[in-house]
């Protein structure tokens, strides 16, 4: 038995990226449609969004993050967008304060509009301007969330396709961030309490946020104060936003979160079974050493 | 020293003071020097683009200069810079611009993903190796992070709840105490900024 502590305490760490592959690839190849809890900040604000309908007032979309944290954050900006379309819920996306947002903001809209349209009849597809808007990139961070609080049009005069913001159905009565019935910020860094302390606090607007797994212990503290609607944490909060939408309004899409739930719970599994053979291992060591002295 | 001390110092002071007073003070004239303190934010964040270009070309033209081992990557660096901007800008269809946006989406969001994505092999070597329970407090680290860690899969929704308590309480107190200490760090730099104490952004000091 002692040989297999050795073994393990002297382990060559390429073994463990080998599992690590292994752990990812094999489940996205046979994936085990593990089974998806739903917790409270999901459920949260899923039902604000949902609750937008009766408002008429439109959603903003904001897809706050680089490519390095697509594969998390993509499939939230996406269950939500889906979300919006099928209620009719007008929505403005929005590349949001990082100038590699709006590459990412486009990528999302592509992906869901194509869908979306694929999907319906020829009557009833979504239109560019009535159903949805895209804003370009504006430098300027703070200034930029305090200049549409006082005056969105002047801020963004225009759409990321060069059409004023007043002749488009979904943007001509948003004169203001107050206008706005909830600011979604899908973000893996700091920049979702940028959006409540100037957007919420100063311009009275609700925000909810989608974060990466690691980000969202930060935000529990503003859920706790109700200072946010509701939170997407990380892929599980993806999967379970894909989940709500399947179930409460008949969202029958692939589900790209769920499905990338089965290479985490592996993953997961695996850290947790050798951070608990790696603490056996070392204590069975340190007992032996203490013994030979 | 007027225009590289003095003018500056005065300006932050008179300026940081005046932007205080006027978050208070929701009159038209307030509202107005707000609005212009903001289109002036927005022009002067378009220039630190400018900045940060400049400051790549400067970097990566001296090491491909040098001719030093790497400089093949700076000559990468700059063809793609270079090359993305013009196919951006000249490009006829906009934001349909079709080479744009496959490069966008099959060259730089795979790149970056996959640079992130390496952390995930490095966390776990580094958690197999150093995560070890050598005190009282690292073992309530390490039964935390795998209760956490649990409740984050399928196989461990019976730990949710106890999970959502962690991230509600004890996580919760923990995160909002950092939060004050920042929030009080915050405060006593601008007021040294403001009043001229702390001069680290005129450069040297």
């Amino acid at each position: 038995m002692m040989k297999f502590w050795l073994f393990l305490e002297r382990l060559d760490r390429r073994w463990i990226y080998l599992a690590i592959g292994l752990s990812v690839i094999i489940p996205l190849i046979f994936p085990f449609n593990s089974p998806t809890t739903i917790t409270p900040p999901t459920v949260n604000l899923w039902n604000y969004i949902d609750s937008l309908a009766e408002t008429g007032k439109p959603l903003m979309v904001i897809t706050d993050y680089a490519p390095s944290t697509s594969p998390e954050l993509d499939p939230m900006s996406r269950a939500v967008i889906r979300h919006a379309l099928e209620k009719d819920i007008p929505i403005i996306i929005y590349g949001g304060l990082y100038p590699q947002g709006f590459g990412m903001s486009q990528r999302v809209e592509q992906y869901v509009i194509d869908e979306m349209n694929h999907k319906k009849v020829n009557g009833d597809t979504i239109i560019y301007g009535e159903d949805w808007v895209l804003l370009p990139f504006i430098p300027g961070a703070t200034a930029v969330i305090m200049g549409m609080g006082d005056d969105f049009h002047r801020t963004s005069p225009e759409d990321a396709r060069g059409n004023s913001l007043s002749d488009l159905e979904v943007t001509k009565d948003v004169r203001r961030l107050g206008d706005i019935g909830l600011i979604v910020d899908i973000s893996g860094s700091s920049l979702p309490r940028l959006w409540l302390q100037y957007a919420t606090t100063r311009y009275g607007v609700p925000v909810g946020v989608g974060t990466t797994a690691v980000s969202a212990a930060e935000y529990y503290a503003f859920l706790q104060t109700g200072q946010f609607v509701g939170m997407m944490g990380g892929m599980k909060g993806a999967a379970e936003y894909e989940q709500l939408n399947e179930d409460l309004i008949e969202v029958k899409v692939r589900r790209v979160a769920s499905i990338a739930m089965d290479a985490q719970n592996a993953v997961h599994i695996f850290i947790i079974i050798i951070v608990i053979l790696g603490n056996i291992s070392f204590f069975v060591m340190k007992k032996n050493k203490a013994r030979r002295f | 020293m007027l225009f590289k001390r003095t003018l500056p110092l005065l300006v932050v002071f008179v300026l940081g003071i005046a932007m205080m007073i006027q978050y208070f003070i929701p009159h038209p004239i307030s509202q107005s020097f707000k609005e212009g303190a903001d289109n002036w934010i927005r022009i002067i964040g378009a220039f630190a683009i400018v900045l940060g270009l400049a400051s790549f070309f400067h970097v990566h033209t001296r090491k491909i200069m040098r001719k030093n081992k790497d400089s093949i990557f700076s000559v990468v660096a700059i063809v793609s810079l270079i090359g993305m901007a013009l196919i951006g800008i000249l490009g006829k269809d906009g934001l349909d611009n079709w080479l744009f946006s496959n490069l966008y989406s099959y060259i730089i969001v795979p790149l970056d993903a996959t640079m992130f994505s390496l952390l995930s092999f490095y966390i776990a070597s580094a958690a197999f190796k150093a995560f070890k329970a050598r005190n009282a407090m690292a073992f309530a680290l390490l039964v935390t992070a795998i209760i956490v860690m649990l409740g984050r899969v399928s196989f461990g929704s019976f730990l949710n709840g106890l999970v959502e308590w962690i991230m509600v309480y004890p996580n919760t107190a923990a995160q909002r105490g950092i939060l004050i200490g920042i929030g009080l760090g915050i405060i006593a730099t601008s007021l040294k900024i403001i009043l001229g104490i702390e001069r680290s952004y005129l450069g040297g000091e």
